[in-house]
């Protein structure tokens, strides 16, 4: 009976949707990924997909918004975490609008690169307090902490990444056990 | 016309096997060779090799999850969730929990593939022979019954399916782990390589070999005409194996029979019971219900082999009471379901090996080192009975910084660099059957089928935890001895099962009174029901068990079809 509780606080009951907090919407159009569990806006899809970009921007290789490491983020989140890890993502996820206006006078979208990345080492640094109403935990870590480590692991487990960077070979055809690296080995070679 | 002769007509055939796994794939091709007509009953459905792997070709990053499974899924599933292989890529092949509900009177994580091929789809592939070690051990050390074979009865079966599975092997001489007809062995990593020298200079004993495996290194004749081709070294095996690179009922035995045109297979076929008839005192054929439309139907034939993989034998065979047998086929002597036995898995040790730093591997290998059961081999030299084998895998860590945010951190992600040599064993231990590990049929519960639950009571001992203590031990000794440095142990104390090596409870034995089958895996008191899957198992040795129950197999069928021939049967 808890769990049911529970279930239906924070509103997902079979056929139900959690929605991510809303903010003030630059896009009324629905977002490209499909989820399970949790309902999203295009607006709110984009603006993850921001903050991965400003972890991982785009070089002269992409950067994570390129090979969509925001939505696995938001599969994993969706299929993968508790309920209350999910209730604690998103409620983070709004801190740190919330925190990033308060401390630039604009949203995150319209910060410069360089605002946005710092803003998220300030985070990362512990350097960012939000304004909590009463009763409301600090949630920024527990937003922060998955999206970082689960950007990183989209990032890195994308097709781009994994077969230009990395040289994946889904069919090596054989096993050499000794492989002798050199200075001039590439980075193929050294992760076999 | 009469209708029911005509279907009982079109329900018979010379041979019925229960089961479509490793056992059954090979009872399946042997008896259609031998040109008997032979309807072979798989509970699941039918998956066809190539066609039904669905996962085989994804790239990981297709995978949502990347591999990982969903958390409603694994609270939905958790005895499956346990298993290593049950993720995102193959949890198709996999029983889940809520569909095959049973009953665990200790705790018993049961793994199983009810689909054709069963887990044949799903195994680590270990092919070790037994050695007379192992076969006299029972006798030796006074636990269970003498086994009624000893090497030299199964040795010709070992090389006989062994170069139709395809087993790869490095011949390494060793008289407690014989050779067999290998194809050329996979290679040792760097660090293997010395390990093994390491211990074998310390340990005149104690021997590191490469992995014994069912894969295909060296083409052949026989493995084209199976349609197989080399392993590719993808490691991606549980999927399914489009290339055939490894044994499995899929690609090998089951299209194998079915091209003899003297094989029939039924899926969605879940047998009830084996039909016994008193009069002429033999069994006759197998209850089944259709697992679809759940229609009672019976096949009959001269021979039947249970195949049903080492507990749903067991199940089976509880379930075939009739007033000659009011507790079970065959089961005279009232030990059907119990001295079931499996292999002990719980305890690991790791390590890190500062050196061979610009030393790396290419590709992938499903497939890791063995180290043979060193322990009470000539004679009884512990605390504990028996001993255990150990498997060993060595990789590179990659060190790869996730520090910072923006390019730096970028750059952190796509400058990776190798770490130490990271070695792992794990323990393949012995157990000693004994009376007390039992399955029986719940009185109550039945599944959705109707047919009885059942009740697993399986447990450890103290021989098991002394055997622990001293894998821990001796292996951390032989890390410490090669120079590996940050070792650490542990024991996971995981339920019995998680090892989906379970055997026993329809034992083989020379006397009726204590043991359910003869030599030629036939039930005692029932002989044209042979059982040659797990359940058959005196005693489990620290072997893989899957080759012993492929050459037991077919031995078996050699044996039936003379019988027949010599109209004994």
């Amino acid at each position: 009976m808890q769990r049911r509780t529970a279930l239906k606080q924070i509103g997902i009951l079979a056929g139900g949707a959690m929605l991510l907090p809303s903010c003030i919407g630059k896009t009324t159009a629905p977002a490209a990924i499909s989820l399970n569990k949790l309902v999203i806006s295009g607006q709110q899809e984009n603006l993850l997909a921001l903050m991965a970009e400003a972890l991982i921007p785009k070089t002269d290789t992409p950067g994570a918004r390129e090979v969509k490491a925001h939505h696995f983020v938001l599969h994993m989140l969706d299929d993968c975490y508790e309920m209350d890890a999910q209730q604690k993502f998103l409620s983070g996820f709004a801190q740190a609008q919330q925190a990033i206006e308060a401390k630039t006078g604009k949203e995150f979208e319209d910060c410069s690169l360089q605002e946005q990345q710092t803003f998220l080492k300030e985070i990362e640094e512990g350097k960012i307090v939000p304004q909590l109403k009463a009763g409301e935990e600090n949630n920024l870590e527990a937003f922060y902490k998955p999206f970082k480590g689960l950007t990183i692991r989209g990032y890195l487990g994308s097709e781009y990444i994994m077969t230009n960077i990395f040289g994946y070979n889904m069919i090596p055809g054989k096993f050499q056990g000794v492989v002798e690296l050199s200075a001039d080995s590439d980075l193929k070679t050294i992760l076999g | 016309m009469n209708v029911n002769i005509d279907s009982k007509e079109q329900h018979t055939y010379d041979a019925i096997v229960i089961g479509s796994g490793i056992s059954g794939g090979w009872a399946a091709k042997e008896l259609a060779e031998k040109g008997l007509k032979t309807l072979v009953l798989e509970r699941g459905r039918d998956v066809k090799h190539g066609v039904d792997y669905p996962t085989t070709n994804m790239k990981p990053w297709e995978f949502e999850h990347k591999g990982q499974l969903s958390l409603d899924v694994q609270k939905e599933n958790p005895v499956v969730s346990k298993c290593y292989a049950f993720r995102e890529d193959a949890q198709h092949f996999f029983v889940k929990d809520k569909e095959h509900p049973y009953v665990q009177d200790k705790p018993f994580d049961w793994i199983r593939g009810y689909q054709v091929g069963g887990k044949s789809l799903l195994w680590a592939r270990q092919t070790q022979r037994w050695s007379d070690f192992d076969f006299t051990g029972p006798q030796r050390d006074g636990f269970a019954v003498d086994w009624p074979i000893r090497y030299k009865d199964i040795a010709p079966w070992y090389s006989y399916v062994e170069q139709f599975a395809g087993i790869s092997g490095n011949k390494d001489g060793l008289a407690e782990l014989p050779d067999g007809e290998f194809l050329p062995p996979m290679e040792m990593t760097k660090i293997e390589s010395y390990f093994k020298e390491k211990v074998a200079a310390r340990y005149k004993d104690r021997h590191i070999i490469i992995g014994r495996c069912a894969h295909i290194t060296e083409v052949k004749p026989i493995f084209i005409e199976q349609g197989r081709v080399k392993c590719q070294h993808r490691d991606l095996c549980q999927r399914g194996c489009p290339f055939g690179g490894y044994f499995s009922s899929n690609a090998s035995t089951i299209p194998w029979a079915l091209r003899t045109g003297n094989m029939t297979l039924r899926p969605h076929s879940v047998v009830d019971s084996i039909i016994y008839d008193e009069q002429k005192g033999r069994a006759t054929g197998v209850r089944v219900i259709d697992a679809e439309t759940k229609e009672s139907i019976e096949f009959f034939a001269r021979i039947i082999f249970v195949n049903a993989a080492a507990l749903n034998t067991n199940l089976i065979l509880l379930n075939s009471k009739s007033s000659r047998f009011p507790q079970g086929l065959g089961n005279d002597n009232g030990l059907l379901g119990k001295f079931v036995a499996f292999h002990n898995y719980r305890a690991r040790v790791s390590a890190e090996y500062d050196g061979f730093e610009n030393f790396t591997k290419y590709g992938n290998r499903p497939n890791g080192c063995y180290i043979p059961r060193f322990r009470n081999v000539r004679k009884q030299e512990t605390d504990f009975l028996r001993g255990y084998a150990a498997g060993l895998y060595s990789s590179r860590s990659i060190d790869r910084s996730q520090e910072g945010v923006g390019e730096e951190l970028k750059s952190n992600l796509l400058s990776p660099k190798l770490g130490p040599w990271h070695v792992n064993s794990h323990i393949m231990g012995e157990t000693i059957p004994k009376e007390s590990n039992t399955v029986s049929l719940s009185p109550t519960l039945v599944d959705a089928w109707g047919i009885p639950q059942l009740k697993i009571n399986i447990d450890y001992d103290d021989n098991d935890d002394k055997m622990v203590k001293d894998y821990l031990e001796q292996i951390s000794e032989m890390f410490t001895d090669a120079g590996f440095t940050n070792i650490k142990t542990s024991d996971s104390h995981q339920a019995p099962g998680l090892d989906i090596h379970e055997m026993g409870g329809v034992r083989m034995g020379h006397d009726p009174k204590t043991s359910l089958l003869n030599k030629w895996n036939q039930l005692h008191a029932c002989k044209n029901v042979f059982v040659t899957d797990g359940a058959c198992m005196t005693s489990t040795a620290t072997q893989n068990p899957s080759l012993t129950y492929m050459a037991l197999t077919a031995r078996a069928v050699d044996y039936a079809a003379k019988q027949i021939n010599a109209k004994e049967l």
